[in-house]
């Protein structure tokens, strides 16, 4: 067990449930029920008086904010025969004016036939009562199953019937005695892990258990309930290891809609079918078909997080959607996804960056070094001579987690060089930047070597930044075993680095920790530099005795602190060095450095308290020059030198 | 890695929630910063799950299954934090985590200085022991997704809490 995840649970057992925490479940319970009763009551009052809309949202569930029977402003989660308030209101009111043809929705069994018959496609169902949950006003689960006298040979020829039931729950959303509301469609093998009125974030997947054996293909899908001008999505998604994987591309914030997961047997092989299943749309497709099994549940999009992959359609016909959309940045890169919905191979650019290509049907998703903000894709039919300047769609680029490291020089004239190699060359091992700190000739101690761009992108590119201004890039690509080869290296014309089949080493300032703690040090201290892998540090009248260590490069270091100063809390940190660290050094100034220069310390020591001792132990430090400090009196400080 | 116990398959709502909640309001906690915040979410995952106990319970992982339903209303919940905040200073403040926790505690003054999304992906791999595909899955994000938000956070948590460079 780690030492972290010790702590972790260690910390966690202050959360700790109480003996009646299954009693404050069913209190919770209970509760939500309530309010679930009280919004009913006071819809089927509102739409009494006056047939308000406006009523729906009372509906609100103080408990979490979802709500239950109404979706606000935007309508119902429910699925059938209404989603809309305005359709339920219209229907409660045709029933309660005695409209014969409307009657069967004051009748739960009915609407349940008559949703297997309809929505289903079955040519009969049974009903059977499975559970009811509530208090009231309760949810009604049914099991529907085809009867097994009836043929679905008629629907698809030599179909069998579905053989295991489809459960549905329903539910009067308005008054008690009202009409009656399917909100819930589920089977037992595509269990969706949503419960109606839940919010479900373009960008995100949706990861659904199944009993389905690999390789069975399941449509999936989202559609939208409210005018939210946008067209449902249908999905073939293939059973995987107990799973199906649907990814949710950005969608309209804030719309009411529903995932399903569906088996449909058509007559006509895939058929896309689900994102209208629910409603009275004359645009179902006019072929034979039956549902075996389907899971839809009612839910609120929302698109306030951007998605991890820009979802992009481009039919070759000028046309490229969405035309706005949001990604944000992954470890490796930025994720764009262009499908070609045409009949004719497409190509597509990114601007500044570069571009690719998808057949008819195909979803090519690519990954990018783009830095965050507006990104500019062209896309267009290749047979058409390849990009439509007309189609474009803007992509904003967002970085949360702040993984982008811009790799432009700062200078005004660069000077580049690409590698060469014969076939099958080897590249050097281990990670990135220590190759090129090895093998990028001119570097000197102050430089900062770091990975630029995304921190995971498939072809490492290092830059080297002096003093604040990046001076030379480099990019590396992969020679098959593992090792890096330069692709590239891009530097200022004034800055001499170039790469090095032999370790490079640095220039610059020496290394000679004699000349270097002698020359920095204050006269008098110069034979005090405290010299190996054990060092041993004194803490004396809030300043150390050495104002200069120095250590080997590549092995385990300890500094034995001994704080000699009584009741005073000392420690000993080191830093990066940088020139403003080590004007300090070598000035004696007490000028104050940017903050971010003690933002990330290489080692920050415990501090401890009054005399007494500790043992730093510290990893093996690569070649250079360190800066340490007490960081409670940052005047005791120093050089570490490392060679 | 640490390795997850094979989950027993349970016999009835009350004995998957007694067996369940006591880790799973500790997973909140260590991911929300507030122990009465994980405990509403605790409530809210529960309920979602004895809503449709019978589909659950016939599941190969229900635990897997509650994970991704807390971590839902997790993220939602932070959605909705995110929008108040726009709302009313035109940012997206944060408030919070472990704010009122023990002042004497590193960890947690630590932990605070994460972002949710990153103390999620830890406990879940590091605390629960999951690996970042299923991580993925709970979070709804993508496995490299996770392995770069735990590792953000293990780097910041070695940084505040002065441990050993690896």
């Amino acid at each position: 067990m780690s030492e972290l995840r010790t702590d972790l649970e260690r910390l966690g057992e202050r959360a700790r449930p109480g003996q009646d925490a299954f009693e404050r479940l069913e209190h919770r319970r209970r509760r939500k029920a309530r309010n679930r009763r009280l919004g009913a009551g006071i819809l089927a009052l509102v739409l009494t008086v006056g047939g308000s809309l406006a009523a729906f949202d009372a509906f609100r569930d103080a408990g979490d904010g979802r709500t239950i029977g109404g979706g606000g402003s935007d309508g119902l989660f429910a699925l059938w025969p209404e989603q809309t308030a305005a359709d339920l209101a219209a229907a409660q009111e045709r029933v309660d004016a005695g409209d014969p043809g409307s009657a069967w929705r004051a009748d739960g069994m009915e609407v349940a036939r008559r949703f297997a018959i309809e929505v289903l496609q079955w040519p009969d169902a049974l009903v059977v009562h499975r559970e009811t949950v509530g208090p009231k006003p309760y949810t009604y689960h049914f099991d529907l199953s085809v009867p097994r006298d009836a043929s679905c040979d008629q629907i698809v020829s030599n179909a069998t019937c579905p053989t295991s039931p489809v459960t549905i729950a329903m539910r009067s959303l308005g008054r008690q005695d009202g009409v009656w509301s399917i909100v819930e469609v589920y089977s037992e093998e595509l269990a969706l892990p949503l419960v109606a009125g839940e919010e479900v974030e373009g960008g995100t997947r949706i990861s659904v258990p199944t009993n389905l054996p690999d390789g069975e293909k399941v449509s999936m899908g989202l559609a939208f309930l409210t005018a939210c001008d946008a067209t449902g999505i249908d999905d073939n998604v293939e059973a995987s290891n107990g799973m199906l994987e649907f990814y949710v591309p950005a969608v309209p914030d804030a719309c009411t809609g529903y995932v399903y997961a569906m088996l449909p047997k058509t007559g006509a092989g895939a058929v896309a079918i689900g994102s209208f299943l629910f409603t009275d749309a004359p645009a179902r497709p006019a072929i034979g078909y039956f549902v075996e099994a389907i899971t839809a549940i009612p839910v609120r999009f929302v698109n306030d997080v951007s998605a991890e992959v820009a979802e992009l359609t481009c039919d070759g016909t000028g046309v490229i959607s969405p035309s706005r959309s949001t990604v944000s940045a992954q470890a490796d890169g930025v994720h764009i996804a262009i499908t070609d919905s045409g009949e004719v191979p497409v190509s597509f650019t990114i601007v500044g960056a570069g571009g690719d290509g998808a057949e008819p049907g195909e979803r090519k998703e690519t990954v990018w070094q783009l830095p965050p903000g507006d990104a500019t894709i062209y896309c267009g039919a290749i047979s058409g001579g390849g990009t439509d300047a007309s189609s474009s769609a803007n992509l904003n680029v967002v970085d949360p987690n702040r993984l982008y490291v811009p790799a432009g020089l700062d200078c005004a004239s660069v000077v580049g060089e690409a590698g060469s190699y014969a076939e099958g060359a080897t590249g050097f091992s281990g990670d990135p930047v220590q190759v090129a700190r090895d093998h990028l000739s001119g570097l000197e101690f102050d430089d900062l070597v770091e990975r630029a761009l995304y921190p995971e992108s498939e072809q490492p590119v290092v830059r080297v930044v002096r003093d604040g201004a990046v001076v030379a890039t480099v990019r590396f690509f992969d020679d098959g075993h593992g090792g890096w080869l330069v692709d590239s290296l891009g530097r200022c014309a004034d800055t001499p680095i170039g790469s090095s089949e032999e370790p490079a080493g640095v220039s610059g300032a020496p290394v000679d920790p004699g000349v270097l703690c002698i020359d920095l040090q204050v006269p008098g201290e110069s034979d005090n530099i405290h010299e190996g892998s054990d060092l041993h540090v004194d803490g004396r009248h809030i300043d150390f005795d050495t104002g200069c260590l120095v250590a080997p490069a590549g092995e385990p270091l300890t500094i034995l602190f001994s704080n000699l100063d009584e009741a005073v809390q000392r420690n000993i940190s080191i830093y990066t060095m940088t020139p403003c660290l080590r004007d300090i050094l070598a000035e004696g100034t007490s000028q104050v450095c940017p903050p971010e220069t003690f933002e990330l310390p290489i080692f920050r020591g415990e501090i401890i308290t009054g005399v007494s001792e500790i043992v730093y132990e510290l990893g093996p430090l690569e070649r250079g020059e360190y800066y340490f400090q007490d960081d409670v009196h940052p005047a005791a400080n120093g050089f570490l030198i490392v060679g | 890695m640490t390795e997850r116990e094979a989950p027993a398959p349970p016999a009835s709502f009350e004995g998957f929630f007694e067996a369940e909640h006591a880790r799973l309001l500790r997973a909140l906690y260590l991911v929300t910063g507030n122990v009465q915040e994980a405990e509403e979410l605790m409530q809210d995952a529960f309920l979602a799950v004895w809503e449709r106990w019978d589909r659950v319970a016939t599941m190969d992982e229900p635990v897997g299954y509650l994970y991704r339903t807390a971590m839902n209303r997790f993220r939602s919940r932070l959605r909705r934090v995110n929008r108040a905040a726009r709302k009313v200073v035109g940012s997206a403040a944060g408030g919070d985590a472990f704010a009122a926790a023990d002042e004497r505690d590193a960890l947690a003054r630590a932990l605070a200085t994460l972002p949710e999304r990153q103390r999620a992906a830890l406990v879940l791999t590091e605390l629960l022991g999951y690996g970042s595909e299923e991580a993925g899955r709970i979070l709804g994000v993508r496995d490299v997704t996770v392995r770069s938000l735990a590792s953000q956070a293990r780097a910041a948590l070695r940084e505040n809490l002065g441990g050993p460079d690896e």
